[in-house]
């Protein structure tokens, strides 16, 4: 892998799963990787595990759906490794519901984290980006391109993901500054494990999808890495999933194949 | 010394351009390269400044026997084969109507100079041959799945994991040029999306690799103008090097997109979103 040495990096949602994979991975390409979330203990663990390995990083406290608290820990990143080069968007929020079942107030809330969050990251972090012709990857999810009943919210929230991944990518090009996005499949973090009681569950989630596992988020990680570090320098604009062929597949042809 | 320490790699129309830079990259990385190409002294030269092992090989992918040989030769040299990366492509062929094209284009440009509606259209398809139309789609779409066969059964018989990536082009996406090109390489998608599903549950995965415009030696003999338009209709504005092609095919081949598959990358800059 390329060397992402001296590069500054912000991961939002960095205290868990694809967040904190994706921090670490980072941290061992040899960036400074500021890591942001509501809760500062798992931050903490992300942080002094870099470290322990010889790597820096910073934990910052911060709701990115609340627009002064984005803007304070942009300035604070940029003030304390001077400058940034990479954002990843990670942060989300989950309110499942039926169509007709959904309360403003839930629906709002998908979309307050997702999408207010990640805007407000982009628009305060793209100055510093376009000084350093750095580079955002925004994660989105499969549920924002395929039907997904119980979440329509949610996965609104990430089809708005991906289309401000595509114009931030046509906005920035002249800049320099590339805009890509990763969209996960199933992967085993702690929101997927809730929704799978029991071996049953597991192996029929695996059977929908071409290579038959979950995913684990360092796998996500990898390929956040790849679109933010230079070896990915002519690539702008692409969703790129990591699913493991699901997105591939239409469900009703998987078991039948076996 | 790399991500693909120990993978065997066989990389097709490796004697310029794109291919020589996917088979450099992934050497880089430490994979022993089998570089394969119709012009046997152009890939030996590509393999000269490889610091491992590796192999040059003439080969027509268009011809289904010499792809069983190349493949039984890497497998008798080897023993296996871990990536398998189908970039050999042409544009054009003999009887494809691309002289008459190009003839009508140069018409309609001389046209607009002079402030004139063109009199004529910019066909191309209505005299393609049948033989000019084949023989893209037959090096184009049946040598990358000869290939394809042909590794999976190696992969398959072993009981192996590997990574096939076959190269397309945003063409494939948005229809800019010939119709046999387009066509072949649309194809490719549909071919890789089919493997992807066939052989993802024993963790064999398969990619495609869609380039927009890249500074190739075929991109050299075009004029500075047409270069500036090409470059236009990218983001980037810039075309793009061999090299970072040869990257977004190395991540797909190492284990760092363990858990992508059927997936078609734009390598592009851009291009696909205009």
């Amino acid at each position: 892998m390329t060397s992402l040495k001296d590069k500054v990096a912000i991961v939002t949602g960095g205290g868990t799963g694809i967040g904190a994979a994706t921090a670490l991975r980072l941290a061992e390409e040899g960036a400074n990787v500021a890591v942001c979330g509501r809760r500062i203990g798992p931050l903490e663990s992300i942080v002094s595990e870099i470290e322990n390995k010889g790597g820096q990083a910073l934990a910052i406290v911060c709701d990115i759906a609340d627009e002064s608290q984005v803007d304070t820990t942009i300035s604070a990143v940029v003030s304390q490794f001077g400058g940034l080069d990479i954002l990843v968007n990670n942060a989300t929020l989950l309110e499942a519901g039926l169509i007709d079942g959904h309360t403003t107030e839930s629906w709002h809330k998908n979309f307050s984290v997702t999408v207010d969050g990640t805007l407000f990251m982009m628009r305060a972090a793209y100055p510093h980006l376009a000084k350093n012709r750095g580079s955002v990857v925004n994660v989105s999810s499969i549920v924002g391109s395929q039907g997904t009943p119980y979440m329509t919210g949610y996965a609104a929230a990430k089809g708005a993901v991906n289309s401000m991944t595509r114009n931030a990518a046509i906005e920035w090009a002249s800049a320099g500054v590339r805009c890509n996005a990763v969209v996960p499949g199933a992967i085993m973090t702690d929101p997927t494990k809730a929704i799978l009681p029991d071996e049953q569950a597991q192996a029929y989630m695996e059977s929908l999808i071409p290579m038959r596992r979950i995913g684990d988020p360092v796998e996500v990680a990898n390929a956040i890495v790849f679109l933010a570090s230079p070896l990915a320098s002519y690539i702008t604009g692409v969703l790129l999933p990591v699913d493991g062929g699901r997105a591939t597949e239409l469900s009703m042809g998987a078991v039948s194949m076996e | 010394m790399g991500r693909l320490n120990n993978k065997i790699a066989i990389v097709t129309g490796a004697g310029q351009g794109i291919g020589r830079a996917i088979a450099q990259a992934l050497a880089s990385e430490g994979a022993t390269v089998v570089a394969v190409d119709l012009n046997l002294s152009a890939v030996e030269e590509t393999v000269q400044v490889f610091p491992q092992s590796s192999m040059a090989l003439a080969c027509n992918v268009g011809n289904s026997a010499e792809v069983a040989s190349v493949v039984s030769k890497v497998e008798a040299e080897y023993g296996r084969v871990d990536v398998l990366v189908n970039n050999a492509g042409i544009g054009q062929a003999p009887n494809d109507g691309s002289d008459l094209y190009m003839q009508r284009l140069g018409a309609r440009a001389e046209a607009f100079a002079k402030g004139e509606t063109p009199t004529v259209f910019a066909d191309h398809t209505i005299d393609m041959q049948d033989d000019g139309w084949l023989a893209v789609m037959n090096v184009n779409i049946n040598g990358t799945f000869y290939f394809c066969r042909d590794v999976l059964k190696v992969m398959s018989r072993l009981n192996q994991t590997g990574s096939i990536i076959n190269i397309s082009s945003t063409s494939a996406l948005n229809g800019e040029g010939g119709a046999h090109y387009c066509a072949s390489k649309a194809a490719i998608l549909g071919l890789t999306k089919a493997l992807a599903q066939e052989v993802g549950a024993r963790g064999i995965r398969v990619n495609a690799v869609a380039p927009g415009p890249t500074d190739t030696p075929a991109m050299a003999s075009i004029s500075e103008e047409w270069r500036q338009q090409i470059a236009q209709a990218v983001l980037l504005n810039r075309l793009a090097s061999p090299r970072e092609i040869a990257s977004a095919v190395a991540f797909l081949a190492s284990d760092e997109s363990s858990y992508i598959t059927g997936h078609t990358l734009c390598a592009n800059g851009g291009m696909h979103l205009l």
